[in-house]
């Protein structure tokens, strides 16, 4: 049986996830182990919290070697804010953990600009602006708001960028390379635009 | 057998009158479908000791049901409290200041991230000075109500929330001065909240430079909309997803 596998990890937000997928009408489930990822037909990695946090669980878990393996089998995989950070090749919010290294960004911490009303945490709604017709944003306008909710993003130009968002400063909000994806924001709570990027993944 | 209470939502005039406008799932819902930004659940009924499971399970299954950011606050005491919520998938827990917690937030912020702390300043204005709190209330003048702030964000707050008890409720108005004085001490974001009853209000806290208006009168007990308010404010300038 095909299902898209949410990596669960405690303190993460994969119940979230989970509902508005399953509300899609697709068959997904809440995973923690190696056969269940390797199984999968897709794979979602939700994240809230810190980057050591879902570093030190994937590895308790003993999953880094399965995720890293699935996203070489070319089936596709979606990071979601924090799992976003996780796929990339290093992180300000703790320089001494290993992320995964599977796409090429490095993550830095937001700065604020308070005169100019930039306030960090970046906690809200926000545009996201691609420069291609990607079909995971299939009818998706091109500007539309999704929600984010983070202090630290990928501020450096990175060469898969799919997408930018600004908030003091430019930031990729959607990089991704062949069948590897990542967004800042969280789709699971951008309402109707949320619903349709996950249903896009969900069809590639 | 389990079934969770059915909690009801209800609105507020300086926080002690409450007047109740609905099952809380389907209120939830109602404003997700008007493209509310984000939800604010704040539980009035809590009393001391761990949060009551059935309110735990009805925040549960109203998020299943959902697509929009959701905080919840009320007698949050504890880790527990937080981790239980968040685990629901709640993105923001709502801490109170009455007696301010600086271990319970820093524990919080480390876990979560600041992200997923706000913390709620429930103050009134009186000649005496700011009393701040509402079970228990503390008199600040405006130095020590500066410094509390400073220390509320030191303790990994990611988020003010601004309630003005006796504005609560009245729709006389927003305390816009008490935002900006909030404003040039954090460099965290500030939500607005207690008293809007215009779309005015709204409008000019914006312009103050709120970077959100919360609001439960506003819609519960007048002839708005949240649809209707947006275009409004999206009209005069806002900054506003329409």
């Amino acid at each position: 049986m095909e299902y898209v596998g949410i990596v669960d990890f405690k303190s993460n937000n994969s119940n979230s996830v989970l509902s508005v997928v399953v509300a899609l009408g697709i068959e997904a489930r809440l995973i923690t182990s190696e056969i269940e990822i390797f199984k999968a037909d897709r794979l979602i990695i939700p994240g809230v919290g810190h980057i050591d946090s879902i570093v030190n669980e994937m590895d308790e878990l003993g999953i880094r070697d399965s995720i890293i393996s699935f996203a070489m089998s070319g089936k596709y995989l979606l990071g979601i804010c924090l799992g976003q950070h996780l796929l990339g090749s290093g992180s300000e919010e703790s320089l001494s953990v290993n992320t995964l290294g599977i796409l090429d960004f490095e993550v830095s911490r937001l700065p604020s600009n308070i005169d100019a009303g930039f306030r960090v945490p970046h906690v809200g709604w926000n545009s996201i602006i691609f420069d291609n017709e990607y079909a995971l944003f299939k009818s998706i306008p091109n500007g539309s708001d999704f929600y984010f909710s983070h202090s630290y993003a990928i501020t450096t130009p990175t060469h898969n960028a799919m997408a930018v968002t600004e908030h003091s400063v430019p930031f990729t909000s959607v990089a991704g390379e062949n069948n590897v994806f990542s967004v800042q924001f969280h789709p699971e709570k951008s309402q109707k635009v949320g619903r349709k990027l996950l249903h896009n993944f969900c069809e590639l | 057998m389990s079934g969770a209470k059915n909690f009801e939502a209800c609105v507020s005039r300086h926080y002690s009158e409450l007047k109740m406008v609905g099952a809380l799932k389907s209120q939830l819902s109602i404003f997700e479908s008007n493209k509310a930004d984000e939800l604010l659940v704040i539980n009035t009924s809590k009393s001391p000791g761990p949060l009551d499971v059935d309110f735990i399970q009805t925040i549960r299954e109203s998020i299943e049901i959902l697509s929009t950011p959701i905080m919840v606050g009320g007698g949050i005491n504890a880790i527990d409290d937080a981790s239980s919520l968040i685990g629901v998938g709640v993105d923001k827990v709502l801490c109170g200041t009455a007696t301010f917690n600086h271990s319970l937030h820093t524990k919080i912020a480390n876990l979560f991230g600041s992200q997923a702390l706000s913390v709620s300043i429930d103050y009134s204005i009186g000649p005496e000075g700011i009393f701040v709190g509402y079970s228990e209330r503390f008199l600040h003048n405006l130095n020590s109500f500066k410094a509390l702030i400073g220390r509320i964000e030191g303790s990994g707050a990611g988020e003010i929330v601004l309630n003005r008890i006796d504005f609560d409720g009245t729709k006389s108005g927003l305390d816009l001065e008490t935002l900006q004085t909030v404003l040039s001490i954090v460099s965290i974001p500030v939500v607005l909240a207690s008293g809007a009853g215009k779309p005015e209000h709204f409008i000019a806290a914006f312009e103050a430079g709120a970077d959100g208006v919360a609001t439960g009168t506003f819609f519960a007990k007048m002839d708005q909309n949240p649809l209707q308010l947006r275009s409004r404010l999206f009209n005069a300038g806002v900054n506003i997803r329409i």
